[in-house]
């Protein structure tokens, strides 16, 4: 059960403030190369090697001068990857040889776009190797791109500017689909516009009406498929593209955001935020029937499709969770099961995955800071440590007062998990850390607790470092910050009240409210 | 649940940009704008980002959860531990 489904918007919107820059990284095969550092096996001096190889492997990251804040990420058969940036705009890259990505067009923005943020969240494409084959980009419109709009490029022609480029003023636009000569564009609670397009204008002939909070849509053998952020999924029939009938719906839990569909398996797979990962079987369009829903551990925002011949199912898929990044087992639908998680290396240890693209066994990463780029090996199975706080706040002592805090870790890899020692680093003089135990096992699957222990010497803050050091492949020693008696306000405070002026009217006081539990949200809409 | 707007990345968010945001995203928890800094009683310490800031408070207003990288399970577990046990219909207790 998810309990806070409307969150999921905040967590795609409101990450936008610092430039992270990224650490240098690699795989085991590429460590030696420069620029390339290995997994931080010296935090656990006493670790033997994992017996185990990783089944997903980061291989490279696109090399930027700046962050990128990728969002949707789409892939063509001939090895682009084209990559929607919240600050720069589409990017086009070649990635014919995977592991050495080139981009080689872009930023591109719309001309209506204020040019140090073009912006664009969602792509439509035409996957054809014509060289007038158009990408179409929408940017929902925000504080800092307040004109919402829709901009269409030659994508295959390096260089080329927008052909077409579309206004939609302060309307919204979220996910966009193309289908024969017409343009799909979700529009939240308007609900989805219909466009004609035209050599170089987009031209408004309809709207579908009937959803709540219409998020993305994609067209698949005459049928599109919409998402509504507020229901579920709904299918229309494109007999005439113009005027879409509705042939068949399904209500889906969380917030429904992005689908895709594996035509060969008539199956979609729906990205539901908090929800996680549906499945519906859409053999019968009039009629789509839920399969089953996979229950992310984060909040699954694109799903890719880790498929390279049409006619046959795909086996994997790639979610963009969050967190991190997931390969999911797609062999039983109704029962989809982790096969691997990726949480890339950010500087700052918290990666924000929001967009995934998939070319067979290569997977594209859009993380906050960068694209990622990853080899998915199916013969291989590895254990693979979550840890649910990688930020750990201990409740307030006094001086000599022992507290206490749980840990969580879980084993979401396919082999058994074995936490072999616990070290502590980076230890400030305020406070004394203690974790425990200092070796686990656990099985495929399972959860457990590690105590932490804080003793307080004096009334500062206290920091420490934990590494877990495991035979997980991918990250051998994972890193927790311990905090303890923060200066700020923090666990067991009170919190300040305060006051606002509500959107609806009226003033708000904190401490007016007190009485039952509340939670805050603290947001920008940039 | 309410959301805090706290003046955006320019300082610039107005009632205009915040109503349109509650539009896009379909939330329907009430909304205010502060720009006063109340945010800033949780600043300061490592891996500390600005936004979002998600603080759970129990009924006195003492925190109980301050979240600074949202993470589903982590809130659902402090929420669920903040509320009253279910009751079935039967008079026993949810498990």
């Amino acid at each position: 059960m998810r309990i806070l489904p409307l969150s999921l918007p905040f967590t795609t919107l409101l990450f936008k403030t610092l430039l992270f820059k990224t650490l240098p990284l690699c795989s085991a095969l590429l460590a030696g190369l420069a620029g390339c550092i290995p997994p931080p096996t010296s935090f656990c001096p006493e670790q033997a090697a994992s017996p185990f190889q990783d089944p997903w492997e980061v291989r490279t990251r696109l090399a930027t001068d700046t962050f990128i804040e990728p969002l949707e990420v789409q892939t063509t058969p001939d090895g682009l990857v084209l990559f929607c940036s919240g600050v720069q705009g589409l990017n086009v890259v070649n990635a014919q040889v995977p592991n050495a990505p080139v981009r080689v067009a872009g930023p591109l923005g719309g001309s209506l776009g204020d040019r140090r943020f073009p912006r664009c969240q969602h792509i439509a494409l035409d996957p054809s190797i014509d060289p007038q084959s158009l990408a179409f980009v929408s940017n929902r419109g925000d504080e800092i791109q307040p004109d919402a709009y829709i901009a269409g490029f030659a994508y295959r022609a390096v260089g080329t500017p927008e052909q077409i480029t579309h206004n939609l003023g302060q309307r919204t636009v979220e996910g966009l689909a193309l289908g024969d000569g017409f343009l799909y564009a979700a529009m939240h609670n308007e609900g989805v516009a219909v466009f004609s397009v035209g050599a170089s204008t987009l031209t408004e002939v309809g709207t579908i009406e009937g959803l709540n909070n219409a998020w993305s849509a994609t067209v698949d053998n005459g049928l599109l498929y919409v998402v509504d952020a507020g229901f579920g999924l709904v299918i229309y029939d494109l007999e005439d593209g113009a005027n879409p009938a509705e042939l068949g719906r399904v209500p889906l839990s969380g917030a429904p955001q992005y689908v895709t569909v594996d035509a060969a398996l008539s199956v979609a797979y729906v990205a539901a935020g908090a929800g996680g990962l549906h499945a519906v079987d859409v053999s019968t369009p009039s009629a789509p029937g839920w399969l089953g829903t996979l229950d992310t551990p984060g909040s699954a925002l694109q799903v890719a499709l880790a498929q390279t011949d049409l006619t046959r199912p795909a086996p994997f898929a790639y979610v963009a969770d969050w967190n991190q990044a997931l390969v999911v087992d797609l062999a039983d639908p109704a029962d989809m099961r982790i096969f691997s998680a990726e949480r890339v290396e950010v500087s700052d240890g918290f990666p924000r995955v929001l967009g995934i693209g998939g070319a067979g066994n290569f997977s594209f990463i859009g993380e906050w800071t960068g694209l990622f780029v990853a080899e998915l090996f199916p013969a291989r199975s590895a254990p693979d440590l979550r840890v649910r706080q990688l930020l750990l706040e201990m409740p307030k002592a006094d001086v000599a007062e022992v507290v206490s805090a749980a840990l969580i870790v879980e084993n979401i890899g396919s082999e058994p998990l074995s936490i072999s020692d616990v070290v502590l680093r980076n230890r400030t003089a305020s406070g004394d850390f203690e974790v425990g135990p200092t070796s686990l096992t656990l099985a495929p699957g399972e959860a457990d607790v590690l105590e932490v222990l804080f003793t307080a010497t004096d009334d500062r803050t206290a920091q420490a470092r934990v590494y877990l050091c495991s035979d997980d492949p991918d990250r051998p020693a994972t890193r927790v910050d311990l905090v303890g008696n923060p200066e700020r306000n923090g666990r067991g405070d009170l919190v300040d009240d305060f006051q606002m002026q509500l959107t609806t009217g009226g003033t708000w006081r904190l401490s007016e409210e007190l009485g039952s539990p509340m939670l805050l949200a603290y947001f920008a809409t940039f | 649940m309410v959301g805090i707007n706290t003046g955006g990345l320019r300082g610039d968010d107005d009632l205009a940009s915040v109503e349109r945001f509650i539009d896009q995203t379909g939330i329907t928890f009430p909304v205010g704008l502060d720009f006063s800094g109340s945010h800033a009683q949780y600043r300061g310490g490592p891996r500390i980002s600005p936004f979002p800031i998600d603080v759970l408070v129990d009924a006195e207003g003492r925190i109980r959860l301050l979240s600074y990288n949202y993470d589903a399970d982590e809130m659902e577990a402090a929420v669920e531990a903040l509320l009253p046990p279910l009751e079935n219909t039967d008079g026993g207790t949810a498990p």
